[in-house]
């Protein structure tokens, strides 16, 4: 069950993240405005917070007597504390500067004069993104995509901090294997670290692998 | 009738360039840094002057004063970059069809079949329609650079360095093929080099920039 639970916040949080945070980039690297850096450093201010500060903050503002907290209840009672939704958003506060480092590198990388070629007759900003910058930045979001998803898939600080360990409800691999050593349970600890290391692994050998191509890429450029 | 009278501030020094192209053909000369690649940009919309006026058959492109800035995709501009912008992703094919797709949605008369046909044999590029343009040679790559400029059908074609990096047997062929394919055409063509004998080989009507 953890291995699923976790699988499952990654993956969600990777798919919610870029969804959110692709716009958000290619605009401000698009239309630069003076608050550039302002919002630039709230994206990537988990990156240098604690986890556990990134959960109580989420705890204050989705507990019981947080803002949202009190909005969600309006819905038939409904709280994201103690919830695998609760710990997946946590995942996406803590993944979201991985997610957005990376897409911002890979659409960069996109030679401006390809851009402006396509500007140059007539092309829509949304026609740029998918005709354009998408083709063109596909490794490097792919690889952005594939560290955010290990990143998620290793949470562990804020997680814990909303969502708790519940045995079969929101136990992950990380919190998992914490409980099993407390407990004493190695065999159960060593094996779900193995399973995380086996798709740490495979993640970065596909990340490696990208990285090769690109650089043969720019060498036939 | 392009006219052209604008002022923009560069890192080194002011571009001021007052000129009228009134021939099919003209040439813009200079240093490197003289801004001439900004002079092209600045007509294409890419980038947008400091003050002045360009005009294009009594239509306004930029007017400083009245703020009027038409944006590049509504300019009937072609303009093939220095580095001539392929995307690496497309076959040659693509890369010309991909732009005429879009530009579809401004043109009132898209290109016909037998013309392309006929763009792409004159070009010399119906043998290698189907490769990668990563892997073609800089010769190959510069006839699908401008026949994907031409197939736009644009009124105003700006040619930024189009012959740099080929080997001299090689610039004179793409230099004759690129004649032959403008002589096709009744597009106003406006050629920035910093050798002569490029621009020379299309025109007499010179400007030097500083």
């Amino acid at each position: 069950m953890p291995i699923l639970h976790s699988l499952v916040i990654a993956l969600v949080a990777t798919t919610l993240t870029f969804l959110v945070t692709l716009p958000i980039v290619y605009l401000l690297i698009q239309h630069p405005i003076k608050l550039n850096w302002a919002i630039e450093s709230l994206l990537l201010l988990p990156l240098v917070l604690p986890p556990t500060v990134v959960g109580l903050f989420l705890l204050q503002l989705f507990g019981k007597y947080g803002i949202m907290g009190r909005f969600l209840a309006l819905f038939n009672n409904y709280s994201l504390v103690f919830t695998l939704a609760g710990a997946t958003v946590a995942t996406i506060i803590v993944v979201l500067p991985i997610m957005y480092q990376s897409i911002k590198a890979a659409i960069l990388g996109v030679d401006r004069h390809l851009v402006e070629a396509a500007e140059v007759i007539g092309a829509t900003q949304f026609e740029v993104l998918r005709y354009v910058i998408l083709p063109n930045a596909y490794n490097g979001i792919i690889i952005g995509l594939l560290l955010t998803f290990c990143r998620g898939l290793g949470e562990f600080g804020a997680s814990l901090m909303v969502a708790g360990y519940i045995q079969g409800k929101t136990d992950t691999i990380a919190t998992a294997i914490y409980f099993a050593i407390q407990a004493g349970d190695n065999n159960t600890a060593i094996y779900l670290s193995v399973v995380d290391i086996l798709i740490g692994v495979t993640a970065l050998l596909f990340i490696q692998f990208l990285n090769h191509q690109n650089k043969r890429g720019s060498a036939n450029a | 009738m392009l006219d052209v009278k604008i002022t923009k501030k560069l890192n080194t020094h002011t571009l001021t360039f007052a000129g009228q192209f009134k021939q099919q053909f003209t040439g813009i000369m200079g240093s490197s840094g003289g801004g001439k690649t900004t002079l092209l940009r600045l007509i294409a919309g890419l980038t947008v002057p400091d003050s002045g006026k360009i005009t294009f058959d009594k239509t306004t492109w930029y007017d400083g004063d009245h703020q009027i800035n038409l944006p590049p995709g509504q300019r009937p501009v072609g303009f093939m970059f220095q580095d001539l912008a392929l995307f690496p992703n497309l076959t040659a094919n693509k890369n010309i069809n991909f732009y005429q797709r879009l530009r579809l949605y401004h043109q009132k008369e898209p290109i016909t079949p037998e013309k392309k046909q006929q763009l792409l044999e004159t070009l010399e590029i119906t043998p290698f329609l189907d490769e990668s343009v990563q892997r073609l040679s800089g010769g190959q790559r510069q006839r699908v650079a401008l026949c994907r400029a031409l197939v736009q059908q644009p009124r105003l074609l700006l040619l930024d360095e189009p012959f740099t990096g080929l080997d001299d047997r090689l610039r004179l062929k793409t230099i004759a093929l690129t004649q032959k394919a403008l002589a096709q055409t009744k597009t106003q063509v406006i050629i920035v080099s910093h050798r002569r004998d490029e621009v020379t080989a299309f025109t007499d009507d010179i400007y030097e920039l500083a």
